[in-house]
């Protein structure tokens, strides 16, 4: 049989093409899980460089080891692999491809072969990862070896650069502070541009150079308070029913569930009553939010999660609304993605296209789009989701930066501080983080003192452009109180502007606001009248 | 000399016309059209794709690195290669998206491929972008009205 499949492809194919074929899918090494094909994959496997900058003596190292990939092998066996490659140099010398005295001095040289540590098979393995699994829906193993395919990524070396070197200085900074506890701290991270899709950096370990347990795609972990946004989502979407000053209860609960008590806390371990919607998310108030899901249901929450693709079914336990729900980073990060578009979803994506040898696009992975929610529930929830940066759980950042990136996030931790995530958006970038231990030990992390950590870290270093905000004519932003929600103004004490579809603002102020609410704006332009005026009578 | 003079003038005179008269053609306002007028036109446009490409592809945009990839977008459109032109497109998104000729494109494309949902996706994107012109709004309304 193969001597017939032999003939045919003699009969096929020239010698060249034959030996071209042949170079580019012989196994040459195995480097972990992964086997290196090709003398292309050889030359990075072995040289840590592309085969285009090998020099004789290392192509004649590679072709010595066709005959035993192992036995030749040049980390394992040098002195047989020494020995191959300086039989095969003998050889061009015979055939007078290279003269006697470049024979010697190849023959005198070193092997030069990179130490197995070093990033042979690609600088960013996490990224890759992505791409293979990208590539396996549309391609077979054997064509993706042989058909010389060239292959455009979404990748920006820029940021995936500063997302590796921030996930790795932010966990050196987290272990001085706490201890060598903290040593086998594993990290997470994803950069992906809001309004494409588009994948710029993904890391999978806190060794982010490191192949193995790709984190930011086979993590599956409990998202804690990243799960809030989703239900009062859901809320939002009800506008008729729901507005960001609607009441909630953050008082004492207790539910039967499963044959036990939940009683669910706050992580201040206190109970704040009645509460605005919007205050209740930016200070993550468990309580209030368990009381919201089940209001809402868990059919209505489901909902919403396939809106924002994600198709695992959710188990129906109260503890769901405040983040036992378990999600991969990519995951997490995908959902977020049609937040932070305002509702519109795009399937993340690695690869822009694939090119066959002449250069001719083979298979394209175009920018898909689908509006999944109206952008004004969605604008709301971004308007509560931007107070955790003003006055919430990842406070600190200056309110015109926060303004001009036009950004938002939200902090999560899970049960023991297990989890650490912080997911944000900032000018075009979403941007996710989590932290946590391999075994699922307790961590000393929070959301907040952990994964905002280097997110901040790394939002600093790149510096988000500004964006403008979303045109939106039925928003209409009134002045409202943050206790009790309804109406308030600008020069009263604890008033905020919040945005409402217009017909579901509140309509009533209690009358002790009236006299502060009715306070005329005191502009710079007044201001500047008045002295003019006092100026002008001094003079006269 | 003096009907050398005269004739410089009459050219002076008539190119200050000729830019003025230009200018009047780029920024025609919708108020400047009558009812029945505008009606007619924005059918025309939703029921004639070629008038519509046409219209579409008179939108510049207002950077000019985006301006040129567009022109090689819309020469790729002409030639029927609609993986390249959306290509194109994409290049110039990861320049700028405040673009509403970007996003008209995207549109129109899609329409042109057959997805018709993605189609009114990419206008009701375009339509919350706060530096789009009337026209321009105008036109991606078009690609939500337009019959399936």
């Amino acid at each position: 049989m193969e001597a017939i499949a032999a003939l045919l492809i003699e009969f096929h194919y020239s010698k060249e093409e034959i030996l071209l074929a042949y170079i580019n899918d012989v196994f040459l090494a195995q480097s972990g899980k992964r086997a290196v094909h090709g003398f292309g994959m050889g030359a990075q496997h072995f040289f840590g460089t592309s085969v285009s900058n090998l020099e004789t003596d290392q192509i004649a190292l590679l072709v010595g080891m066709l005959k035993g990939p192992s036995l030749y092998n040049p980390r394992r066996n040098p002195n047989n692999a020494t020995n191959r490659r300086n039989l095969v140099l003998g050889i061009l010398q015979k055939r007078r491809h290279i003269n006697s005295s470049a024979l010697e001095e190849y023959k005198s040289r070193e092997l030069r072969v990179v130490s197995p540590n070093f990033r042979s098979e690609t600088k960013y393995p996490a990224f890759h990862d992505l791409v293979r699994l990208e590539l396996r829906e549309n391609y077979e193993d054997s064509e993706l070896r042989t058909q010389g395919l060239k292959i455009q990524t979404n990748l920006d070396p820029v940021l995936q650069d500063s997302l590796e070197n921030n996930i790795k200085k932010t966990k050196a900074q987290l272990v001085k502070k706490y201890g060598d506890k903290l040593m086998d701290l594993e990290g997470a991270a994803m950069a992906v541009d809001i309004s494409t899709g588009e994948i710029k950096a993904v890391v999978g370990s806190s060794n982010p150079s490191k192949f193995g347990f790709n984190r930011s795609i086979n993590a599956i972990r409990p998202i804690g308070s990243l799960v809030k946004p989703f239900i009062y989502l859901t809320a939002l979407n009800k506008y008729d029913e729901y507005n960001l000053t609607t009441i909630l209860d953050d008082s004492k609960l207790s539910i039967k569930s499963g044959g036990e008590i939940w009683e669910p806390n706050n992580f201040d371990k206190q109970f704040h009553g009645k509460i605005p919607l919007h205050v209740a998310l930016w200070q993550s108030y468990n309580i209030a939010s368990a009381r919201l899901g089940m209001q809402l249901g868990y059919d209505s929450v489901q909902e919403i999660f396939k809106k924002l693709g994600i198709d695992k079914s959710i188990e129906r336990y109260p503890s769901l609304f405040i983040g036992s729900f378990e999600m991969s980073p990519f995951d997490v990060i995908q959902s977020y993605q049609t937040i932070a578009a305002d509702g519109f979803y795009s399937p993340l994506r690695s690869i822009r296209d694939i090119k066959n040898l002449m250069g001719d696009i083979d298979l394209s992975y175009p920018y898909k789009i689908e509006q999944r929610i109206r952008p004004e529930p969605v604008h709301l929830l971004k308007f509560a989701m931007q107070q955790t940066f003003i006055s919430g759980t990842a406070r600190g950042y200056p309110r015109k930066t926060i303004e001009s990136w036009q950004a938002g996030g939200k902090t999560g931790t899970s049960d023991d501080q297990r989890d650490s995530w912080f997911v944000g958006f900032a000018g075009d970038l979403l941007v996710l983080v989590w932290l946590g231990f391999d075994d699922n030990r307790p961590t000393p992390l929070t959301g907040r003192s952990g994964a905002l950590e280097v997110w901040k870290n790394f939002i600093n270093d790149i510096e988000p452009s500004s964006v403008d905000k979303s045109r939106l004519p039925r928003i209409k932003y009134v002045w409202t109180d943050k206790k009790d929600g309804l109406i308030s103004g600008e020069k009263c004490k604890n008033s905020l502007l919040v945005p409402f579809i217009i017909g579901t603002e509140p309509n009533t102020m209690p009358s002790v606001r009236s006299k502060c609410a009715s306070k005329p704006k005191r502009n710079k332009s007044d201001v500047m009248q008045k002295l003019k005026k006092v100026f002008e009578e001094g003079q006269g | 000399m003096s009907n050398l003079k005269l004739i410089i003038l009459f050219l002076a005179l008539y190119i200050l016309f000729s830019c003025a008269s230009n200018q009047n053609k780029i920024y025609v306002s919708s108020d400047s059209i009558s009812v029945s007028e505008f009606s007619s036109s924005v059918e025309l446009l939703i029921s004639d794709t070629n008038f519509l490409e046409g219209e579409i592809l008179k939108i510049n945009a207002k950077n000019p690195s985006v301006q040129r990839i567009l022109v090689s977008s819309d020469n790729y459109l002409r030639e029927g290669k609609l993986i390249q032109a959306n290509s194109e497109l994409e290049r110039a998104l990861r320049i700028s998206k405040k673009e509403g000729a970007i996003y008209l494109r995207l549109a129109h494309l899609r329409h042109v491929q057959g997805l018709l949902d993605e189609s009114k996706s990419f206008a009701s994107k375009a339509l919350l972008i706060k530096e789009i012109s009337s026209w321009e709004r105008l036109l991606l309304n078009v690609y939500l009205k337009r019959p399936i």
